[in-house]
Parts: C-alpha cells; sequence; structure tokens
C-alpha cells in the first residue's frame, strides 16, 4: 500500500498530481512549447512570415507531391510560408488572450472582493451591474464598436477586456461571501485579525483554484474570440498575422489548398484544448473527493481490486 | 411567479436600453457616423445634409432622448444600404436565423441528453470516454474552423451537402450541424457531470432502496434535479447562438439572416441596419433568459428568483 | 422457532481509495427472524451503515460488496439482481437518517409513496392516493389530503422522518431497517418516533433492524442486539442479557460510559484511545489498544464463542457471565 506524503512539498506534490493524468500533462506540455515559441518567435520560425514568394504560392505540406522540407505545411496565396505564420500567430493570440485575462482578471477580481466585503448596497448594485452586462450580445457590441472605430491590437484588447471582467467579479464574491460565512473566518474576526489579514491568511487561499481554472478557461475563450473577429476581417489586421486571418484568407482557396484552413485552425483547437484539459485538472486537483474519485477510477484503484478478487 | 416575470422584465428593460445606450455612444460620441456612412468623395454639403437628416446637430442630450424614444418604437429609420426602414429588413430575416438556430441548438439540446445520460451511468465506459473526448474537441474547434471544414467534407470531397444559400431543406443542414456541435459538446458534458451528481446524492440512494426500475431512477428521479444546470446551459447556448456564433456561421454559408445582416451592413457601413439588428438581438435574448427563468421556477420551486 | 426472514453471510464491504484498500465490513453474519426487532450498535465508523447499505444493494463505488451474501428468506438478494429489486422497497424497507438529504427535493410527498405503492403493489390513481393518506395518518400526519402535493422542505423534520416512515411502510414490508431514525432530530421529536415506531411493530407485526448508536433506544426497542466495532459484530445477545452482563470488554465500556440517571457518577466512565481508523486497524483484535483486558494473545485474530443459548462473543477474555438459576427470569 503506497501512503503518498501528507507532510511539506507543495510543488513537487502538484507535479506529481499532474503526472497521473497524462492529458493535463500533455496539455500543459503543449502550452509550454507555444509560449516558448511565440516568446522566441524569430528565431523558432523557418521563415519570415510576411516574406512574400511568389513563386512558391499554395505549395502544398512537404509529404505530399509538390510540396519541399523548405516548406513543411505549405504556402499561402502569396508564398508565405504556413508554419513560420502559425508561430507568429501564436505570439499574437497568446499576446491578447493573456493581456485580456489580466485586465479582466485583475478588475473583475478586485471589484467582486470588494462587493462581497463591503456588502449591502454597494453589493447590490455591482451584482446587477454584473448581471447586465453580462446580458449584453457582447460580439454583436464588439463589432459595432470596431466599424465604428476602425480595428487595431489595443482596441481588440480593451473591448474583450470590458467584456471579460465580469465573470470574474461574480466568481470572487460568490466565494468571498461564502467563505465569510464560515466559521472560521468568523473566528478570525471576532480574535480581531486585521481585514488584509483575514483576505490574504483565510479568503484567498479558497480563492486560488477556482481562479486559476477560470484564468485558464477565459484564457481560452479570449483566443477563440479574437481568432473569430479576425476572420470576421473586425480583428488583428494584416500586416500581422493572426491564426483567425489566416483562416480567413484560406477560406478562399478550400477548394485547392486544404492546408491554409487546417493548420492555423488546428493550432487554435490544440490550444483550446489544451486549455480546457488543464482547466480540468485544476479543478479536480483542488477537489479532495474529485481526486478520490479519479483514483478509484485510475489504473492503480483498478489494480487494487482486482489484486483483491483474486485472493478472495 | 407573476412577481419574477415583472423583474425579469424590468431587468430586461434595463438590459435592452443598457445595450442601446452603448450603440448610441460608441456611434455618435465616440466615432462621427456621418463619416462612416458616407463615402470618401462625399463633399461637405452632403455631409451637412446628412448629420441634419440624422439629428447629429442637435444637443446631445436631445438627440439621446429621440434616440431612446425611437428605439422604443422600433423606428431606426432606413437602411442607407436598401434605402427602406432597418426595422423591416431585420423583421424580414429573423425568421431565417430563428429557424438556424432552432434546428441547430434544438438538435444539440435533444442530442446531449440521452448521450450525457448514457456516459454519467458508466463513468469511464466506452460511451462515456467517447462522449468526454469528443465533446473536449468539439468544444475546443473555433466554430468557423469547423464549418469550413464540413464544407471540404461534405461539400467538396464528397458532394453531398449543399454549402450556401437556403434554397432547399439540405442547404439547413451543415449550418446546424456548425451551430450545433460546439453546444452539443457543451450540453453533453454538462449533463453527464449533473447527472453523475445527483446519482451520488442521497435521496437518489433512498430511491434505488425503494426498489423502483432503473429507468424511474434515472429518468424522473436524477433527471429532474439534474435538469437546472441543463436548463441554464441551454438557454445560454441559444442565446450566445444568437448574440454571436450565427454571425460567424451564416457568414460562412450565406445563409439570409441577421447574422449575415450584421456583416452586410458592416461592410457596407451602414449603422443604421447595424443598431437595428442589435436591438432586435438584445430584445430576442431578454425574452429567452425570462422564459429560462420562468422554466427554472416550474421546474425547481425552491429557487428563490 | 420459524427460519429467518435477512440472513447476512459472512458479508464483506471494502473500499478502494487513495489511502489503500479499506475494509469497512469484516465478515458480518447475523439474522432477523419475522417479528423480531435486532438492535444493531456501534460508533461511526463502526460499518454498521455500509452494511445495512449492502442489504438494500446501495453500496456505491468506491464501496464494493467482496465477499459474502445477503439472504431474503433464503434467496440470495446478491446473486439475483432482478428479484431483488422487487424485493427491495416491497419485502424490505430503509428508513434513512436525515430525512431533507434523503428525500427527492423536487417531487411531491404525495408522488414519493405513490411510486412505491405504484411499482410494488400496482395501486396508482384515486386508490393510491387514498392509501397515501392512510398511511400518512398511520404515522402520525392528520389531515394530509390538501398537502399531498407539497415538497419535502415545506415539512419540518419530524414530519418528514415521519413520511420517510409512510414511504417505507407503503408496501406493506415485513422487515423495516431504520438507519438512525432519530439521530438528526431533537429530543422531544425523537420520543414520538420511537413511539411511533413501537406502535407500527405492534400494530404491523413487523419485523425492525434498528441501528443506532444510542443505547437507550436500544434498550427501549430491540428484543436483541448485535454490536459491531471496526466492521466485526463483536458481541450478540438478547437485550436483557446485553445490559445485564455484557461479555464483551467493548460493550461493557459503553454500557460503563452512559451513566444511569439515577446513580450519577463524579466522573463520566470513558473507553481509553478512540476509534480505529479503518485505514489502519491494528492487527488481530481491532479492539485491544482500548480494552483494559489485552494481553499478548489478543494479537491474533479473537474467536467467536457461545457463552450461552442465543448469545455470541468475539474475544479471547469474553467477560465470565453470572450463573443464574432458572427459576429466576427478569424477563417481562
Amino acid at each position: 500500500m503506497t501512503t503518498p506524503s501528507t507532510t511539506g512539498n507543495a510543488p513537487g506534490q502538484l507535479l506529481r498530481e499532474l503526472l497521473r493524468d497524462r492529458p493535463a500533462t500533455l496539455s500543459a506540455l503543449f502550452l509550454m512549447l507555444l509560449i516558448f515559441a511565440a516568446a522566441f518567435a524569430p528565431l523558432v520560425a523557418p521563415h519570415d512570415p510576411a516574406t512574400q514568394a511568389l513563386r512558391a504560392r499554395l505549395d502544398p505540406p512537404f509529404w505530399l507531391a509538390g510540396g519541399s522540407l523548405d516548406h513543411i505545411l505549405g504556402t499561402d496565396n502569396l508564398g508565405r510560408d504556413v508554419l513560420s505564420r502559425i508561430i507568429y500567430g501564436a505570439r499574437t493570440s497568446l499576446t491578447v488572450g493573456l493581456s485580456v485575462v489580466a485586465i479582466a482578471g485583475t478588475f473583475g477580481v478586485t471589484i467582486g472582493l470588494v462587493a462581497a466585503y463591503v456588502g449591502g448596497r454597494v453589493d447590490s448594485f455591482v451584482m446587477s451591474w454584473v448581471d447586465t452586462q453580462l446580458s449584453f450580445p457582447d460580439l454583436l457590441l464588439a463589432l459595432t464598436v470596431l466599424t465604428v472605430l476602425g480595428s487595431s491590437p489595443m482596441t481588440v484588447v480593451v473591448i474583450l477586456s470590458i467584456g471579460g471582467w465580469m465573470v470574474f467579479a461574480r466568481m470572487t464574491r460568490g466565494i468571498v461571501k461564502s467563505t465569510r460565512n464560515e466559521g472560521y473566518v468568523e473566528a478570525a474576526e471576532l480574535v480581531g485579525c486585521s481585514v488584509p489579514r483575514i483576505i490574504f491568511v483565510h479568503i484567498l487561499p479558497n480563492l486560488a483554484a477556482p481562479l486559476s481554472t477560470l484564468l485558464i478557461l477565459e484564457f481560452a475563450r479570449i483566443v477563440l474570440a479574437e481568432a473569430a473577429l479576425s476572420f470576421l476581417g473586425m480583428g488583428i489586421q494584416p500586416p500581422a498575422t493572426s491564426w483567425g486571418l489566416d483562416i480567413a484568407v484560406g477560406k478562399d482557396h478550400i477548394f485547392g489548398a486544404w492546408w491554409l484552413v487546417t493548420f492555423p485552425g488546428a493550432a487554435i483547437a490544440l490550444t483550446i484544448l489544451s486549455a480546457n484539459l488543464l482547466a480540468a485538472w485544476v479543478r479536480t486537483t483542488a477537489d479532495p473527493q474529485e481526486r478520490e474519485k479519479r483514483f478509484a477510477r485510475s489504473a492503480a484503484g483498478r489494480q487494487m481490486r482486482a489484486a483483491r478478487r483474486i485472493e478472495a | 411567479m407573476a412577481n419574477l416575470v415583472i423583474r425579469r422584465l424590468l431587468h430586461g428593460i434595463v438590459v435592452v436600453l443598457g445595450v442601446m445606450t452603448i450603440v448610441f455612444f460608441v456611434t455618435r460620441i465616440i466615432g462621427d457616423p456621418v463619416q462612416i456612412m458616407l463615402p470618401v468623395e462625399a463633399t461637405e454639403a452632403e455631409r451637412a445634409l446628412l448629420r441634419n437628416q440624422l439629428g447629429l446637430d442637435r444637443p446631445i442630450l436631445e438627440q439621446f432622448l429621440q434616440f431612446a424614444g425611437n428605439t422604443l418604437t422600433f423606428n431606426f429609420g432606413d437602411s442607407l444600404w436598401q434605402r427602406r426602414p432597418a426595422m423591416d429588413i431585420v423583421l424580414q430575416r429573423l425568421p431565417m436565423t430563428a429557424l438556424l438556430t432552432a434546428a441547430g441548438i434544438g438538435a444539440a439540446i435533444l442530442l446531449s441528453i440521452p448521450l450525457g445520460i448514457v456516459a454519467a451511468l458508466r463513468p469511464d465506459g466506452i460511451v462515456d470516454r467517447t462522449t468526454v473526448v469528443a465533446s473536449l474537441a468539439g468544444l475546443s474547434m473555433p466554430q468557423f474552423w469547423l464549418g469550413l471544414l464540413l464544407i471540404i467534407l461534405f461539400g467538396v470531397k464528397l458532394g453531398w451537402l449543399p454549402t450556401s444559400g437556403a434554397r432547399s431543406p439540405a442547404h439547413i443542414v451543415l449550418p446546424a450541424v456548425t451551430l450545433a456541435l460546439p453546444s452539443l459538446a457543451r450540453l453533453a458534458m454538462v449533463v453527464r457531470t449533473a447527472m453523475i451528481d445527483e446519482m451520488n446524492r442521497q435521496y437518489i440512494k433512498v430511491v434505488r432502496a425503494k426498489g423502483l426500475k432503473r429507468a424511474r431512477v434515472i429518468g424522473v428521479h436524477a433527471l429532474r434535479n439534474a435538469s437546472v444546470p441543463i436548463l441554464t446551459l441551454s438557454g445560454w447556448e441559444i442565446i450566445g447562438a444568437l448574440a454571436g456564433n450565427v454571425v460567424v456561421v451564416e457568414s460562412i454559408f450565406a445563409w439570409p439572416g441577421l447574422g449575415l445582416t450584421v456583416m452586410q451592413s458592416i461592410e457596407r457601413q451602414d449603422l443604421i441596419l447595424l443598431q437595428a439588428v442589435v436591438f432586435t438581438v438584445a430584445v430576442m435574448a431578454v425574452c429567452i433568459n425570462i422564459l429560462i427563468d420562468i422554466a427554472h421556477r416550474a421546474i425547481d420551486p425552491r429557487v428563490n428568483a | 422457532m420459524s427460519a429467518p426472514l435477512l440472513e447476512l453471510d459472512d458479508l464483506v464491504v471494502t473500499f478502494t481509495t487513495r489511502r489503500g484498500r479499506i475494509e469497512a465490513v469484516r465478515g458480518v453474519s447475523l439474522e432477523v427472524r419475522p417479528g423480531e426487532t435486532l438492535g444493531i450498535v456501534g460508533e461511526s465508523g463502526s460499518g454498521k451503515s455500509v452494511t445495512m447499505q449492502a442489504v438494500m444493494g446501495v453500496v456505491d463505488s468506491p464501496g464494493a460488496v467482496e465477499h459474502g451474501d445477503v439472504l431474503w428468506r433464503g434467496r440470495s438478494l446478491l446473486r439475483h439482481a432482478n428479484e431483488a429489486e422487487a424485493i427491495r422497497g416491497r419485502d424490505i424497507a430503509m428508513v434513512f437518517q436525515d430525512a431533507m438529504t434523503s428525500l427527492d427535493p423536487l417531487f411531491a410527498i404525495g408522488t414519493q409513496i405513490g411510486e412505491v405503492l405504484a411499482r410494488h403493489r400496482g395501486i396508482t390513481g384515486a386508490a393510491a392516493r387514498a392509501r397515501t393518506i392512510e398511511l400518512l395518518e398511520l404515522v402520525g400526519i392528520a389531515n394530509a389530503g390538501p398537502r399531498l402535493h407539497y415538497l419535502p422542505h415545506q415539512f419540518s423534520g419530524g414530519m418528514r422522518q415521519r413520511i420517510m416512515i409512510a414511504m417505507a411502510l407503503a408496501a406493506e414490508p415485513a422487515l423495516l431497517i431504520a438507519d438512525e431514525p432519530t439521530t438528526a432530530l431533537d429530543v422531544t421529536v425523537q420520543a414520538q418516533i420511537v413511539d411511533l415506531l413501537i406502535e407500527l411493530r405492534d400494530r404491523l407485526g413487523l419485523a425492525i433492524v434498528l441501528v443506532t448508536h444510542d443505547l437507550g433506544l436500544v434498550a427501549e426497542l430491540c428484543d436483541r442486539v448485535a454490536v459491531m466495532y471496526a466492521g466485526r459484530i463483536v458481541e450478540m445477545a438478547d437485550v436483557w442479557s446485553l445490559f445485564e452482563a455484557p461479555a464483551h470488554p467493548y460493550t461493557a465500556g459503553l454500557l460503563k460510559a452512559t451513566p444511569a440517571i439515577d446513580d450519577l457518577p463524579e466522573r463520566l466512565e470513558t473507553i481509553e484511545g478512540s476509534p480505529p481508523d479503518p485505514s489502519d486497524l491494528p492487527g488481530g483484535c481491532a479492539f485491544r489498544l482500548r480494552c483494559p483486558r489485552a494481553d499478548a494473545v489478543c494479537a491474533t485474530e479473537p474467536p467467536l464463542t457461545h457463552p450461552a443459548e442465543g448469545r455470541g462473543v468475539l474475544c479471547w477474555h469474553p467477560e465470565p457471565l453470572p450463573i443464574r438459576p432458572s427459576t429466576e427470569t427478569a424477563h417481562v
């Protein structure tokens, strides 16, 4: 019988929990690869994404006739290398995604904390505002604003942030409110702990796991949203690179050059998938009951049951 | 119940006014609509004329009141593109979007329930694992990419289905499937999770101990209790479709609904038509929200609105 | 002596967790005869509830019955799943702890009782409604007609427990299993429920299995008692003998720890130590670390002995029973 350590070494334990969940491990690896590629794009990409090579237009991926190892995933209608565009596109998606999540997350969590702590009228007002704004058709409004103002990366980030803070506020407020009602917080307040101490020591740890999950999921949603906006022509504009933009370009060539649509789309899909798997892992790991269930279903659990049956 | 409806109605009005205020703010104050709506070569006189026609030379407050009044009477003026009342165009296109949404999201909801239930009954069984994997794939794929892939597969390579327009019943298949798949993925996951949660509850143990048939335990007791989150998500999916996803799907498949109208009005810088669409969608979203809330209350009378 | 209704034969139930394989029930054998009230006493974690859950077929993953059998009138319930489904709810019914979480929150109580009638006795419609009202009256809820469509949360705790009992009796079972039926209730309500159980038993000739940690309840209601500790039955006796002369040191400890109202001690007696962690049981007799009579031999599995007719003890050093002349019986 293995007894996992219950003392110390939190990072080590987390790593072990991660390794127990193969899909989550793969997802984490993929995302790290993505971040690496995005950060070091100029070093990693085989070509400059904007260089046009009219003679190498619409070359297929290297494993098909007409392709070459020079352009592993083929080229687009202007002879630009698909793989390089994907790598630089990662830069765009990650930048937009992380920026929005950082801004919306910070703003939303702060509002949620304040609302939950101050309570009363302020709380009601803030929550009504959150509910109202959540009911807005965000893509339509984004399109309207972008039509009027014209689109730029900054505008896109701002618009997505404005539409993205509400979930953070609502979640934070919910957790802070319910934690505050717990016995141990009441006890801390009675004993005279200062408000910042109560927040940081007692309340925030409860927030860590759900917030991490939400951050990852929102990141995925924003990447998707930016891709959709760029696909519709209202997001990132050329000459900048974006996965959504590339798919839009590829749309006009699906009958002949399927790879223009397939690879950028696959990049988006893999990113979102990895984020979802990782978020699921965070959620399961943070909840002891879920961890138990995961164990019971895992190979180790099944082994234990099988072993006993043979003996009996 | 009446209380609930009234409260949600009021909230809905606030939402719609909020949306339109933003539209007003963005189009009049930040941007210059005349600039956008007229071609670059327009003379100053033409601009002044349009400004006067649209009432843009009046004080802001007066503009806003007029705008609010117009909105509440569904009067947005004439579309610049088609030179007829914008609302007429909207009302003409609305049924197509409603049809597409009903077909797509409706199918997603109906399919997700049996799928989610079977998956929940045998966690980690074949159906469960397939459902989870397929769902993860389905909700990770960008909808526009999915649509294009379907076009490549069914339209180009296999040639089974039409890929553009709405001339025949077969034309609805691909757009509806594109709209449905990500929703189906999310809904199936929620059904599965909700059912698993309910099956683990104490009262289900009691119901089983009563010796009731398994079908009743699952289909009547567990499902009814699981319905609340399923209903919530269904509402979001419908609204999500109307408020955004149809824009992408209709664009790809040239389906003549409100989504396509949005892109067409953007292309033609027709802010009037755009505003009319935004307003209509906001109102529809509010109505659906109210219906969902009523349904919630009907299922679970304990829910405190 | 008539044939037993319910028999448990060396039942073993285990749970598979990250901390290892936990045996919650480690070989429990007992029988319940028609019309008798059997009490199962034990602390939390002794495995008493899980045992009864196994009888009703509601032991869920990560738990499973690993060994042994449950027999109803001689037929195995574990091996014949379809029959078992029909028997449960109809011939054996269970009343669970905490009626608030035990009743379906979204269904009217009339429906919840009605579905038992429909499933097991084929009674529906107006007849079902009439019978439901009868049952509710039987458990002390008068004028139930207008309230049949109420939801559980609209009733008080005591009434919900009565509704649960009515629901369990709906199909006229021969055996009623009551798992801590009074634990979640106020003392006054507890007394009412106990009286109700006594009345029902006498009127309907029910056999009852009462699972509890409350010795007072056992004294009031039971004919025989099984004492469970760490997944095993350590003592089994008729109620009078058990209270008068407990044979197992654990039982003795429990009784000593319950102060008599007419003889309040200066200091309360306790059993040293705390109940064992099911994932980390001491080898041999599980009670030996807390037992005043334990010695070296207790590190091996204790034998099951029968010091008298109808008594069983699982101990190396059971308390010797007083010799009682046969003319002197204190039984009623």
